[in-house]
């Protein structure tokens, strides 16, 4: 974020990693103390859409997942799934920016969202009806459609 | 053979609450917890284990936190009582959580302590923490053995090194100068415990020359013939 001259523009989807509030609250919801069932209804609109049956996956695809969650872990522990210096350098991003954000997101909540928009100079918050955390996966038409209108058009 | 007496001195009179909530640890409020109760049995613990002592028991002491189960809290603590109000029973720390302790020549140093207070009585486990333990301790789950490895191995060097101080640049811990006093009473180190449940494990603290401890629950037996 020292230079943003290699991009025209920023695209973030429902972005973690800042932390706006005080000491006392938590921006982003600890996604390591829920279980399966709780995640998926914080992280979807539509739990059903973010099943996976594990029982089905290949041991190598398990190990995979099993991997990417302990790295998970490994960076995002303490702080949790944030940087403490990096809310500093949000103002220097001078490219035209698109939030999109799940309208039921409850990992990182629309009025989190706000709050990038509120840090970034240049930036708009577009909302996507009935998805949560995974907007790409979950309404992949509407995310394609604000994604596509954003970069090749005047916003 | 040596009989431990073991007491988590636990919190019992919220057992109810918590069952009904679904938990007795963690995440139950300690508006259940009354101090006054508190008080009474914390004296009554320490009493069970002072006559441990005059019947010729051993003791053993743990550590849980956040926990109507368990409300030791520091071994070191219990012991340090526990030390003075006893002559002849050994005195088995099992253990420290040494995986979510940020400080291992702290550790290194209150064992050292205990040993020395005690004359030589300390038995010394080095454990890793309960997972549930994980949230409360906040350390992070995703290199747990590795740290607990280091730690384990800069406490040993700590309590046996003699012409000290070392240095110490590990991949989680950073010291300038080691060099603790007291030492232990016991050389080179007290007799040191593990727990764990699998095979690994004891293979590991075989190689070491420690003793494991683990529970004989029939579903750990299961597993361990399985990878045996």
């Amino acid at each position: 974020m020292r230079s943003t001259a290699c991009f025209s523009r920023l695209v973030l989807v429902d972005p973690l990693g800042v932390k706006f509030s005080g000491r006392d609250e938590r921006d982003i919801t600890d996604m390591h103390a829920l279980s399966r069932a709780e995640y998926l209804k914080l992280a979807w609109a539509d739990p059903a859409k973010g099943e996976v049956d594990f029982t089905t996956l290949p041991d190598s695809e398990l190990a995979g997942i099993v991997r990417s969650r302990e790295a998970f872990a490994l960076y995002g522990w303490k702080p949790y799934m944030h940087n403490p210096r990096l809310k500093r350098w949000l103002h220097r991003i001078d490219r035209p920016t698109l939030l999109l954000w799940g309208a039921e997101d409850r990992i990182g909540t629309p009025a989190y969202g706000e709050n990038w928009r509120r840090a970034i100079p240049n930036a708009r918050l577009e909302l996507i009806a009935g998805a949560g955390h995974f907007p790409h996966w979950e309404q992949p038409g509407a995310f394609v459609d604000k994604l596509a209108a954003f970069v090749d058009g005047n916003r | 053979m040596r009989v431990w007496y073991f007491s988590e001195m636990a919190y019992h009179p919220a057992w109810e609450e918590g069952l009904r909530r679904g938990s007795l640890r963690v995440v139950l409020p300690n508006s259940n917890y009354d101090p006054q109760i508190g008080h009474q049995l914390l004296n009554r613990y320490l009493d069970e284990f002072a006559l441990c002592d005059e019947v010729g028991l051993d003791i053993m002491v743990n550590e849980h936190h956040s926990t109507s189960t368990c409300l030791t809290i520091s071994v070191p603590m219990a012991l340090a009582i526990i030390a003075r109000e006893t002559k002849r029973a050994r005195l088995l720390s099992l253990g420290t959580p040494i995986a979510n302790r940020p400080d291992p020549v702290r550790v290194a140093e209150e064992m050292a302590w205990l040993d020395v207070l005690s004359g030589g009585r300390l038995e010394m486990g080095l454990v890793k923490g309960a997972p549930y333990e994980i949230a409360p301790a906040n350390s992070n789950p995703g290199n747990l053995m590795r740290r607990y490895w280091e730690a384990h191995d800069l406490i040993l060097k700590a309590m046996s090194t003699t012409d000290g101080p070392f240095s110490w640049e590990g991949e989680f811990f950073h010291y300038r100068n080691v060099n603790i006093w007291p030492r232990p009473l016991q050389q080179p180190t007290p007799p040191v415990w593990m727990t764990g449940l699998s095979v690994e494990t004891g293979r590991m603290a075989a190689e070491r020359g420690h003793v494991v401890g683990t529970l004989l629950s029939l579903s750990a037996a299961g597993r361990a013939r399985k990878q045996a």
